[in-house]
């Protein structure tokens, strides 16, 4: 069997209070899709105006389906996150 | 040396801050001519020249970047018919929304760029995504700029690093397209592949777009050339401003490249923007290909900030083209509804398949255990997982399916915005073990995977052609489809498969039902579907009919008489 990741089982139960589709799309916006142009999470946090915590607790889920990469304490989209983002256009 | 000035604001003719009186100032030191954005008028001010740009589109923007895009484009398209470029020897930006259109013009001036900073965003105090999208493009202008001018303090640097881009591409036809590999997202890069390739064999060729990171260098540099920007260059606002951004990159890498093209055509909304801007700096016919519409996406309902300026682009890619080509009668209907275009300027071509590359990939022995236990029947769906394609209706149809025989296996591959919701969906129905994500395959593997398949479905709400639907054909596997747009063109229903009605997921069910039933009568219709495609959807054909029709433009362009003010500029 292909080994899909199936992360949603991990996820807490609650919908965070953050979309993490937002997370990615500021994430795109911001260019930081390698780790050269990674940004600092804390920067990230507030640069899309919220809460710390919150921000690590989505991009933890985001980086368990593979859509997001940490480089030290910056974090970049990786190919299949940004390909996410560009499925919205067609 | 004469200086055009090009600037968002100049005292008194348009005035929004101080920037205006500072412009004046240094117009009134330099001379030269002005080249105001977003104004209507032409006037003589202290002897200098102003020429308006042009107002932008009434179309409601979401951020001041989205909006000095919108500037951007509309002035490129517009300066060829209002400013005689004889004589200008540099080409001077004001402030970054200047900096942007000066950047571009100076390339298809071929004339230095210089750019003006009064303030920086940092000095600013600006805050946020789009703050950060300001002070990118600020810094992209000061790296690109052979002159850059803090106009306050009088400092001159020549920032601009030495060994400029200056090779010459040539093409005779330039295909302008946001996919192309390596970034590959839905149908519509596999047929810019299949078209490009085909027509480099009789024409020289070039197709612009957009790289993954690490992957952005060009190739090829004899029938075919690919020019690629990186889209990650600038930060943008969002996804709209993300589209314009590296629209003015690959605009400007077209220019920079010397691309003199007979004809440009250009795929969808993406490549919209840079597309009509080539057209009348360069004075080349368009022709466009849509291979969707948000209006179709939207059913007809366009409110949104983005869903409008999508709408405006899509409108005026169409408005803009000479010929319009679409991929079924569907979405000629479609088209022609939401653009009132005339209807003889609409073609139907519709997509095909690379059969000779599709028929290289054989399943490898023991591939079929990675999705199915042997004694299930494979129900095999590929696509984005967003609204409009179903997937939905297709887990409520497995819920159905499922409740009355176990046997089947329903492998969905592809990903996007709506898997985490579609996961937890098969999960509540308790469906884990029978629907398996696989999430995006490449080609070659997805091509296999079809191939293992016993039924393959395409459950679209919404759906322009069905490229699935061909390529399940062209794998000789029964289809089981919505009867909504392209697909009820595609499958022959009875023949090469079953339609059934959207958003319905029992009659989906049972549909896949009696062809896990019946497998000679399955069989039949694949290998009748095989038939269809091989007879109708060849992309060498296709190709020779796209060949006619831009002979028939480039005679109509010939006798056409149109002429701007660029056309002595090489």
């Amino acid at each position: 069997m292909l080994s899909a990741p199936n992360l949603l089982y991990e996820l807490p139960v609650e919908v965070p209070m953050l979309d993490p589709f937002e997370v990615l799309k500021a994430l795109h916006a911001l260019a930081a899709v390698d780790e050269v142009r990674a940004v600092d999470v804390e920067k990230f946090a507030r640069i899309i105006g919220a809460p710390l915590e919150e921000v690590k607790e989505v991009l933890a889920a985001l980086r368990r389906m593979d859509y997001v990469s940490f480089s030290g304490g910056r974090v970049y989209l990786t190919e299949i996150g940004i390909m996410k983002i560009s499925s919205l256009f067609c | 040396m004469a200086v055009l000035h090009v600037a968002p604001e100049l005292e008194p003719v348009k005035r929004v801050g101080e920037l205006a009186g500072w412009v004046r100032e240094t117009v009134q030191s330099e001379g030269g001519k002005v080249l105001l954005l977003g104004y209507e008028g032409r006037r003589t001010l202290d002897g200098v020249e102003v020429v308006g740009g042009g107002a932008p589109p009434r179309v409601p923007v979401s951020d001041v970047v989205e909006e000095a895009f919108m500037e951007l484009f509309t002035t490129l398209a517009e300066a060829p018919y209002r400013l005689d470029p004889s004589g200008v020897e540099v080409v001077e930006g004001h402030e970054w929304r200047g900096g942007l259109v000066a950047y571009v013009l100076a390339k298809r001036l071929g004339t230095p760029f210089r750019f003006s900073i009064y303030t920086r965003e940092e000095e600013r105090g600006g805050w946020g995504l789009v703050a950060e999208a300001v002070k990118s493009v600020e810094a992209f202008l000061e790296r690109e700029a052979d002159e850059v001018v803090e106009r306050r303090s009088g400092r001159v640097s020549k920032a601009r690093p030495a060994g400029r881009e200056t090779r010459r591409a040539e093409c005779e036809v330039l295909h302008i397209s946001w996919e192309y590999p390596p970034h590959m997202v839905g149908g519509l890069g596999r047929a810019v592949t299949s078209i490009v390739h085909r027509l480099s064999a009789v024409a020289r060729t070039a197709v612009l777009t957009i790289g993954l990171p690490g992957r952005v260098e060009d190739e090829g540099a004899g029938a075919l050339t690919v020019l690629r920007v990186d889209p990650f260059t600038l930060r943008t606002t969002g996804l709209v401003s993300w589209v314009y951004a590296f629209n003015a990159l690959m605009l400007a890498k077209a220019l920079s490249r010397g691309l003199r093209p007979r004809l440009l055509h250009a795929h969808d909304w993406l490549s919209a923007p840079a597309a009509v801007a080539l057209k009348h700096l360069l004075r080349a016919p368009l022709v466009a290909t849509i291979h969707a519409t948000e209006y179709g996406r939207s059913r007809g309902s366009i409110s949104t900030p983005m869903q409008q300026q999508i709408h405006y682009w899509e409108w005026r890619l169409t408005y803009e083209a000479w010929k319009v080509f679409v991929c079924s009668e569907s979405m000629k209907g479609e088209v022609l509804a939401a653009f009132a275009l005339p209807s003889d300027k609409v073609i139907v071509l519709p997509n095909g398949i690379d059969l000779e590359s599709f028929d290289r990939h054989a399943p490898a022995p023991g591939e079929r255990d990675r999705y199915a236990l042997p004694w299930e029947k494979i129900v095999f769906f590929a696509g984005r997982h967003v609204y409009d394609k179903g997937v939905d209706v297709l887990i409520e149809a497995a819920r159905v399916l499922l409740s009355r025989r176990g046997d089947a296996k329903f492998v969905v591959a592809g990903d996007g915005p709506m898997r985490m919701h579609l996961e937890w969906l098969a999960r509540s129905y308790g469906l884990g073990d029978k629907v398996l994500f696989t999430g995006r395959l490449p080609d070659d593997a997805l091509y296999r995977a079809m191939k293992l398949a016993d039924v393959v479905v395409v459950p679209s709400r919404y759906e322009p052609f069905g490229i699935v639907a061909l390529e399940a054909m062209a794998a000789a596997k029964p289809v089981v489809a919505s009867r909504v747009g392209g697909l009820s063109e595609i499958v022959v229903d009875g023949e090469t498969g079953l339609l059934v009605p959207p958003e319905d997921p029992a009659a989906l069910a049972s549909a896949i039902e009696r062809l896990l039933d019946n497998p000679g009568k399955a069989r039949e219709m694949g290998l009748r579907g095989r038939r269809r495609v091989e007879e109708l959807y060849r992309w060498d054909k296709i190709v020779r009919y796209m060949r006619h029709v831009y002979g028939r433009v480039l005679e109509e362009y010939a006798a056409s008489g149109w002429r701007t003010l660029f056309d002595s500029m090489p």
